[in-house]
C-alpha cells in the first residue's frame, strides 16, 4: 500500500505542474510529428532546378539596331551560362537589319538543360536611346511564366511630341493566356489578348511579321499628337490586388504633388484590421506626380509554411488616399493631437480588400503563431496610448523568431547525441514494426523428426477463437485499468519522502 | 525581449549540456533483428491480444520514466547551482 506523502500542498501542486511539464517537453521533443518551418522561399529567375532550364529570355519587335544579351554564372559544375541567339556564351549582341521587322527571341541559361546551378545575372536590351525598340521581357524558369516585367518603348513618328508624355507603359499578364495592356499617359490605349498559353517556349523564335506581335506593335503606333491621348490627373486609388502566396496587397494608382506653396500634400495611408484591430500602418507622402504602386506586407499566415493551412480570421487591407492641408491645423481631426497628423485632412479615396478563409500551402505548428501574428503594431499617439502600450508589451515578451527556430534546432540535435539517440532509434525500429505488412503466416510449431510439424499455435488458429475481437476489446480495457492503477502508484511513490525507492 | 531571452538562455544552458555527449551512431543492427523478432511473435496473437495497446502503454511508461529521470536530473544540476541551489 502506498504511502500518502506528506508534503505541503503547495509543494505537491509544483512537483506535479513541474512533471507534467517535463512530461509534455519531451513528448513534444520525441513524439511530436515533423514539421517543416524557416523553408527557403526562392522569389526569381535566376535559382534553377534539373529539368529544362531557360533562365531569361525575351522576345523583341525590332526594327533596326540589335539585341544583346549578357549571362554570368555562378554555377560551379557547369559554369557556362550561354547567351542566345548565337550559343557561344558570355555577352552576344546581334545586329538586326532595319528592314527585318519582326519578332526576335533571346535566351539565357546553363549551357546543359539537365544541369542545376545558378544564373549570376543576366540582362537583355534592345534597342538603343536614340532608337527605341519595343521588347517585350519575360522571366521563366523550366518553361514557366515567372514574372513579366512592365518595360519597354514605344515607336512613334518624329512628328510627334513624345516630351509631353507623361508615362508609357506596357504591362503584361499571363493567366490563362498571354494578354499585354498598353499605357500611355496611364490611359489604357489597348488590350490584346495573344491565346498564347502553355509553354512559350514552344512558339520562340519562328513567329515573323505576321505573329499576334505585331499586331501589337500596330496598336502601339503613335503618328500624331492627336493620337496621344488626354491624361487623367486626378489623384485616386485604381486597384488594389493580393497575394496570399507572399503575404502582399499590391495598391495602384495615381497622385499628384503640390509644390510647397500650394500647401497641398498627397497622402496614401494602409492599415490592416482583423482579430487585433487596426495595426501594421503604413504611411506614404507624394513626392513627385505620377502613378504609384505600393506593395503591403500585411501580417497573415507564415509564408514558410508548406502544406494546406486555413486563416482563421479574415483580414481586411485599407488604402486611404487623403489630401493634407499644410496651412490646416485639426485638433478634433482623427488624428487628434498628434503634431505631424494633424493637418487638415480631406479623403479623396477609400478602398479595402478583404482576404480570409484562404487556402495557403504549409504546415501549421505552434511556431507558425508566429507568422499569424507577427510582431503586430498598433497605432501610437497621444491619443491612442494604449497602442503606445501594447507596443512595449509586445517588444517585451513576444518571442522572436530566433528563440522559436531554437526549439527547431534541439529537435535536430537531440535525436542525434547518445544516450537520447537510442530512444528514437528504438522508436524509429517500433515505428517501423507496425508500419510493416505481415504476409506469412505466424506461427510456433514444432518439428519431429520424419513424422511431420506439429503447429502448436499460430495466427491464423487464435483468429479462429470465438469471440476473438470481443476478448481483444476487453484484455485492452484491463490494459488501460492495470496501467492507470500502476501510474497512480508510481506517482504516488514519487512524492513519499519516507521510502527509499523511487 | 523578456521571454525570448529566458528562452535563449534556457536553450543555451541546454544545448552546451547536449553537446558533452559524443554523437550516436546508432543502435546496433542486431537490436532491429531482436525486436523485428520479438514483434512478430507478438504480432501472432494480435487477433485476440491487443498488441497495440501493449505498445502504446509501454510507450507512455517508457516517457513517464524519462520524464522522472530528466526531472531528477535537472534537480540535481539545480542543486548545484551557487546562491540558489542550496549547496
Amino acid at each position: 500500500m502506498p504511502v500518502i506523502p506528506k508534503l505541503p500542498l503547495k509543494e505537491k501542486i509544483f512537483s506535479i505542474l513541474s512533471l507534467l511539464s517535463v512530461i509534455f517537453i519531451l513528448s513534444l521533443l520525441a513524439f511530436s510529428p515533423t514539421v517543416s518551418y524557416g523553408a527557403t522561399y526562392s522569389e526569381g529567375f535566376d535559382t534553377l532546378s534539373t529539368g529544362n532550364l531557360v533562365g531569361q529570355d525575351t522576345w523583341a519587335n525590332v526594327s533596326g539596331g540589335s539585341i544583346v544579351v549578357t549571362a554570368t554564372s555562378t554555377n560551379t559544375s557547369s559554369p557556362n551560362a550561354l547567351a542566345k541567339p548565337n550559343d557561344t556564351g558570355g555577352t552576344q549582341k546581334r545586329a538586326i537589319p532595319a528592314s527585318d521587322l519582326g519578332l526576335f527571341e533571346a535566351q539565357v541559361y546553363l549551357s546543359n538543360n539537365n544541369d542545376t546551378g545558378t544564373i549570376g545575372s543576366a540582362s537583355i536590351s534592345v534597342g538603343t536611346s536614340t532608337n527605341p525598340q519595343l521588347g517585350i521581357f519575360s522571366i521563366r524558369t523550366d518553361g514557366n511564366v515567372r514574372a513579366i516585367n512592365s518595360l519597354g518603348t514605344v515607336l512613334a513618328s518624329s512628328t510627334v511630341a513624345t516630351a509631353g508624355w507623361n508615362t508609357m507603359k506596357i504591362t503584361w499578364t499571363y493567366t490563362t493566356s498571354l494578354v499585354f495592356s498598353m499605357y500611355i499617359n496611364d490611359v489604357l490605349l489597348h488590350t490584346y489578348t495573344s491565346g498564347i498559353t502553355g509553354d512559350i517556349d514552344t512558339i520562340g523564335i519562328t513567329f515573323g511579321n505576321s505573329t499576334p506581335y505585331f499586331l501589337v506593335m500596330d496598336d502601339f503606333l503613335v503618328q500624331t499628337d492627336a493620337d496621344v491621348p488626354v491624361p487623367d490627373y486626378t489623384s485616386r486609388i485604381d486597384s488594389m490586388t493580393y497575394a496570399t502566396s507572399t503575404n502582399e496587397v499590391f495598391v495602384e494608382g495615381y497622385w499628384n504633388y503640390h509644390e510647397p506653396e500650394d500647401s497641398n500634400v498627397d497622402e496614401l495611408k494602409i492599415y490592416q484590421t482583423d482579430v487585433l484591430g487596426v495595426t501594421n500602418i503604413v504611411t506614404y507622402t507624394a513626392t513627385s506626380s505620377g502613378a504609384f504602386s505600393f506593395t503591403y506586407e500585411y501580417n497573415g499566415i507564415a509564408t514558410t509554411a508548406s502544406s494546406s493551412v486555413t486563416l482563421a480570421y479574415d483580414i481586411d487591407v485599407t488604402a486611404e488616399l487623403s489630401r493634407l492641408d499644410l496651412n490646416y491645423y485639426d485638433p478634433f481631426g482623427t488624428e487628434g493631437l498628434d503634431p505631424t497628423g494633424s493637418l487638415y485632412k480631406t479623403l479623396i479615396q477609400k478602398e479595402t480588400i478583404t482576404i480570409g478563409a484562404e487556402t495557403y500551402d504549409g504546415n501549421l505548428d505552434v511556431r507558425d503563431i508566429e507568422g499569424i501574428y507577427n510582431l503586430p503594431e498598433y497605432a501610437c499617439s497621444l491619443t491612442e496610448l494604449t497602442g503606445c502600450l501594447k507596443n512595449a508589451f509586445v517588444w517585451l515578451f513576444y518571442p522572436t523568431q530566433q528563440a522559436s527556430q531554437g526549439f527547431e534546432n534541439l529537435k535536430e540535435t537531440l535525436p542525434s547525441k547518445f544516450p537520447f539517440a537510442y530512444a528514437y532509434d528504438f522508436k524509429n525500429i517500433m515505428t517501423a514494426l507496425y508500419t510493416t505488412t505481415q504476409t506469412e503466416d505466424l506461427s510456433i510449431s514444432y518439428e519431429f523428426a520424419g513424422l511431420g510439424t506439429l503447429t502448436l499455435i499460430s495466427e491464423e488458429m487464435l483468429s479462429a477463437v470465438p469471440y476473438a475481437s470481443f476478448i481483444k476489446t476487453i484484455l485492452g480495457y484491463i490494459l488501460w485499468f492495470i496501467f492507470s492503477v500502476t501510474m497512480y502508484r508510481r506517482t504516488l511513490k514519487l512524492f513519499d519522502h519516507n521510502t527509499t525507492t523511487q | 525581449m523578456i521571454t525570448s531571452a529566458f528562452i535563449l538562455l534556457a536553450l543555451y544552458i541546454v544545448t552546451t549540456i547536449l553537446n558533452i555527449f559524443p554523437t550516436s551512431t546508432g543502435l546496433p543492427a542486431s537490436v532491429d533483428t531482436a525486436v523485428s523478432t520479438i514483434g512478430g511473435y507478438v504480432g501472432m496473437f494480435d487477433p485476440i491480444f491487443p498488441t497495440g495497446t501493449m505498445a502504446t502503454i509501454i510507450g507512455l511508461i517508457i516517457v513517464f520514466e524519462l520524464a522522472i529521470f530528466a526531472f531528477k536530473g535537472f534537480k540535481w544540476i539545480f542543486s548545484y547551482l551557487p546562491f540558489i541551489g542550496g549547496k
